[in-house]
């Protein structure tokens, strides 16, 4: 790492109450008549991650992680709250400002096809981000390109190839290094092996992890899969429905999470073994959506603990017994004597 | 039958070996887009023939026997040797007026698709990649304005507001010709601009826009370095269409006198010369020029047709073979 | 597999050197080839491999779903004893969907989005169902979704986008459900679009149908825990030819291809020790790419030789059960203690 010791306590990344609200279509009659609906995406997340550290973001579908990824990037524009990279408050720069910022934080995508240019060659691929930041010559460039695809494994023949000639690991390895390509110092990785594979993830990830070592690089890492993220991660936050419901170390919330959501996630997968056959269980009833959220705790309606408390308000997030942060009234928290 | 599909097999597998050898110098998507086309019998054909005539635009006056204006001493002589698609009304050759007529015919249809095109492109692009905006709005709706008028009435308008006749600005001067074009122009512009719009839609939905944008693209690099280059196939489509639309229109106001003005030649003014001598039995004056009009529209047509066949991804499997691989098992590795 | 067809008599499907080419740049590739399957009754069999294996083109040549230019050879398909490649097209329209069903992976572009569910849940029951009225069609609708956990009371005439995908995915195995006469469910990925707390609900749910009314089930995925999950017999695949056929419990303690052994080692610990991820070289060969000998040859942590680069193995019987492997170092080795090196 190359992070000195004093700095190594201010964040690299802080968000403070951040909302990312979408309205709804919706039909010409709710148009008419002025009620707009409204997505909470995001509703009220604060986190910070440190120099050098890896969060991991976890959630299902329509828990609002994606939305999280892009908004601290600030490609997606928040509805309030506070963005601030490395003192500099994100969600105030002006466009060129901010565009200027961009190099020092990039993105992974999920696609690697999607997210590339189909009609660029690799090399053209990697030095876009330096093209465009206007770092080096062309010849420069495509010399450096060449290092960062050496960097990410892959030999220099690929240089002159076009997505569609290499394998989704490949490509994805591409998309690594043109994330790297301007030498950022906070990456955000947005289920970067969920298109993959299962034989090339393992890859992809031995990779990510590599880098980060080597590079001493800030990562928030985005999955659905707690297994995933395992390998990778020092913290995890837990998202569910656009709220963080437990935050903590990675062997906090792995070993003894607290949350009814937590753990139901972890118990839900199943395993690769048959002779556990039948043991996962699932969390009843459907995944409600950000649009209708239930009232209270939004997981209410599927929580095995649920209290008639739960219904009506939404519970703090707040240090609990093990250690790590919880929104939930049914876990004591940590300066309470005994169980609520 | 059996010689097309083998002649077809024969380009597939030689682009194929192009992309086998690593270095192929553009994206299989189009390399050796002209040799696939000449593949073809039909695309073939109508290649030649649409090649033909912008050939015969430029060099044709080169060939003409005499002057087209020249008053000659025979009228209304039939084809012979001597004037080979015989002569008018006041003796003028008719193999000359065609040949300076297709020069101008074809040029104004051109110049009129080639500004279409960039204006359309860049109205629809600006509209497309800003969706739902004010500018957005303003310019579609400016499209809208402009494809309510038929285009038989919108040409005349135009070139009456515009006024005919040779405009001198400073050292420049701008030919009746180029006023025409630029009228048809106008007209052609909400096409372009309707088919970049929808094309930028969707391609704006890609990741690589938001990757572009992620590390700092502005808006000139996202718009002309990346999603230009991924919405030039309908495009080069459409011109090919447009081409011959805009052929009509220049005979039709042409004919109408609201176009290209006596004593100047082009395909449509020789149809109106000969208005009044095909009763005469003065076939030939009629004759030639539709023919032209005829067959060039069915050139730019069918060559368009053929276009849209190769350039279009639905009909045509140019990508790879993990791609189709992942079509044949779905996206089973989503989880 | 040359299953003899008496040995079985509850045997429902039999497939039997199947093979499926595509035309790809011109020229015809093999997607599937020499491909044997056999299904009992009440049996869960899973199909197994990444993508390009060719597990999916399998389903869809059973159910004759391939239209030219791709070709599909087999020397029989056989459901209940019957040969489908011997069944008129219209005939065939009423077993799929009638005896021999599909569940696709993505069930929100399974449905037509223009119709609500009711009417494309009617449509299914005139064309399989036709002893049944039609004013019983509701009854008989609410029934089956009842059956997935659905209440449809009030929802019939609700559209596809109304529903959410974990829903729409119960309400595609209740239509495919509907013929009384379903021998066969062929599922193709059914939870991979699915989150995880939804996955878990929709397989105790074909679990549950395949006690109920004894259905035999293939099932086709990429994830080794739903196999382990839900799999009585497993077919694992690599680069359109099958690799290992085992019971359940022996593929996942005494793997014997070293692919399967691969693919179990790449699944990552949970929680994770922090221990470097093992890691298959290379990638899934191409389509059109010629693999001279074993097609996994050139991943292969247990390459013995040339004799891999340049001999295709044969799929041969190695155990009881039905237990086959095609691999090389299976003829090699004496016993099967012998290469259990690094499993889990």
């Amino acid at each position: 790492m190359t992070v000195s010791g004093s700095e190594s306590d201010v964040p690299v990344l802080s968000v403070r109450d951040l909302r990312t609200h979408f309205p709804m279509g919706g039909g010409l009659l709710s148009r008419l008549t002025g009620k707009r609906r409204v997505a909470h995406a995001l509703d009220g997340v604060t986190l910070d991650i440190r120099p050098g550290e890896t969060l991991a973001v976890i959630g299902e579908s329509g828990s609002g992680k994606s939305t999280l990824g892009r908004t601290v990037l600030r490609l997606q524009e928040p509805t309030s709250g506070t963005v601030s990279f490395r003192g500099d408050e994100l969600t105030r720069l002006r466009r060129e400002e901010l565009r200027r910022k961009r190099r020092h934080m990039q993105m992974i995508f999920q696609n690697p096809y999607s997210s590339v240019n189909r009609r660029n060659r690799l090399r053209d691929i990697i030095a876009e981000p330096m093209h465009v930041h206007g770092i080096g010559s062309a010849e420069s460039r495509g010399e450096r390109a060449i290092e960062l695809l050496e960097l990410v494994g892959l030999n220099s023949d690929f240089a002159r190839r076009y997505p569609h000639e290499v394998s989704g690991g490949q490509l994805q390895r591409v998309g690594i290094a043109r994330a790297l390509a301007t030498e950022p110092e906070f990456l955000v990785a947005d289920e970067p092996t969920a298109s993959l594979d299962v034989s090339v993830r393992a890859n992809t990830m031995n990779l990510l992890h590599d880098l980060k070592q080597q590079l001493g690089l800030t990562l928030m890492f985005i999955s659905h899969d707690l297994a995933v993220v395992s390998y990778v991660a020092d913290r995890i936050a837990v998202l569910y429905l656009g709220r963080i419901v437990e935050i903590g170390t990675k062997e906090e919330v792995e070993r003894a999470p607290q949350h009814p959501y937590t753990q139901a996630l972890l118990s839900a997968a199943p395993s690769p073994d048959p002779r556990r056959r039948g043991k996962a269980s699932a969390p009843l009833g459907e995944a409600p959506n950000a649009i209708d959220r239930p009232s209270g705790c939004h997981y209410h309606p599927r929580c095995p603990l649920a209290v008639p408390v739960c219904r009506e308000k939404y519970p703090v997030l707040e240090r609990k017994v093990n250690g790590q942060q919880v929104a939930c009234h049914a876990v004591p928290s940590a300066d309470a004597a005994s169980p609520a | 039958m059996a010689l097309k599909t083998s002649r077809r097999n024969r380009a597939a597998a030689s682009s194929g070996a192009d992309s086998g050898a690593g270095t192929p110098a553009r994206p299989a998507a189009e390399a050796g887009l002209l040799r696939r086309l000449a593949g073809k019998r039909i695309s073939l054909l109508s290649l030649i023939g649409v090649v033909g005539f912008l050939l015969l635009a430029l060099v044709g006056p080169l060939l003409a026997p005499y002057d087209p204006a020249a008053l000659g001493k025979t009228s209304l002589a039939p084809p012979s040797a001597e004037h080979w698609m015989g002569t008018d009304e006041v003796g003028r050759d008719l193999f000359s007026r065609f040949l300076y007529g297709s020069r101008v015919s074809i040029l104004v249809g051109c110049l009129a698709v080639a500004a279409a095109l960039v204006l359309g492109a860049l109205l629809g692009m600006v509209a497309g990649y800003r969706s739902g905006s004010t500018a957005d709005g303003a310019i579609m709706r400016l499209m809208d304005v402009v494809l309510a008028f038929p285009l038989l009435v919108l040409v005349p308008v135009v070139t009456g507001v515009i006024g005919s006749r040779d405009i001198s600005i400073g050292p420049l001067e701008v030919g009746a010709e180029v006023q025409v074009a630029l009228a048809i122009g106008v007209a052609l512009v909400p096409t372009f601009a309707r088919i970049a719009r929808a094309s930028v839609l969707a391609e704006v939905r890609e990741d690589y826009v938001l990757a572009v944008r992620s590390f700092g693209g502005r808006r000139r690099d996202i718009l002309f370095r990346n999603i230009m280059p991924n919405i030039l196939a309908p495009l080069v489509v459409q011109t090919a269409f447009a081409l011959a639309m805009a052929i009509t229109v220049e005979a039709a106001v042409s004919f109408l006198g609201l176009g290209i003005q006596p004593p100047g030649a082009s395909w449509g003014t020789m149809l109106a010369d000969a208005r009044t001598s095909i009763p005469l039995g003065a076939w030939w004056l009629a004759v030639f020029p539709s023919a032209a009009i005829a067959l060039f529209i069915l050139a730019c047509n069918l060559l368009g047709d053929q276009l849209r066949d190769e350039l279009d991804p639905r009909t045509k499997s140019t990508g790879s073979s993990r791609r189709t691989e992942r079509a044949e098992s779905g996206s089973s590795n989503d989880g | 597999m040359t299953v003899e067809p008496a040995a079985y008599s509850d045997e429902v499907l039999s497939v039997r050197g199947l093979g499926t080419r595509y035309a790809f740049q011109g020229a015809s590739v093999p997607a599937v080839r020499d491909f044997s399957l056999s299904v009992r009754e009440g049996e869960i069999v899973g199909l197994v491999g990444e993508s390009g294996s060719g597990k999916s083109t399998v389903l869809k040549s059973i159910l004759g779903m391939l239209k030219p230019p791709a070709e599909v050879t087999s020397d029989g398909i056989f459901l209940d004893g019957r040969d489908l490649r011997e069944v008129s097209a219209k005939e065939m329209r009423r077993i799929r969907g009638g005896r021999l069903a599909m569940v696709f992976q993505d069930p929100i572009n399974s449905f037509n989005p223009a119709w609500t569910i009711g009417n494309q849940f009617r449509r299914v029951l005139s064309l399989h169902c036709p002893h049944l009225h039609r004013r019983d069609y509701d009854a008989e609708i609410l029934r089956l979704l009842n059956r997935v956990g659905i209440d449809g009371r009030g929802k019939l005439n609700s559209y596809p986008f109304e529903f959410s995908q974990g829903q729409l995915q119960r309400i595609m195995i209740a239509v495919a459900c509907a013929s009384p006469d379903l021998r066969v469910l062929l599922a193709d990925e059914p939870t991979t679009s699915l989150d995880v707390t939804i996955e878990a609900q929709v397989l105790e749910l074909l679990r549950d149908l395949r006690e109920e009314r004894g259905l035999a089930m293939v099932l086709v995925t990429h994830d080794l825990s739903v196999v382990a999950e839900m799999c009585d017999k497993v077919v694992v695949m690599y680069a359109g030819r099958v690799v290992e056929v085992a019971e359940v419990h022996d593929l996942f303690e005494r793997p014997q291809h070293p692919y399967t052994r691969q693919l179990l080692k790449a699944i990552p610990d949970f929680p994770h020790d922090g221990r470097r991820l093992y890691a298959m070289r290379g990638a899934v060969p191409r389509l059109d790419e010629e693999v001279p000998g074993c097609t996994f040859a050139p991943r292969c942590d247990a390459h013995l030789g040339d004799v891999c680069d340049e001999v295709p193995p044969v799929l041969r019987e190695i155990g009881p059960d039905g237990r086959r492997s095609a691999c090389h170092k299976a003829n090699h080795a004496t016993s099967l203690e012998e290469t259990d090196d690094g499993v889990r």
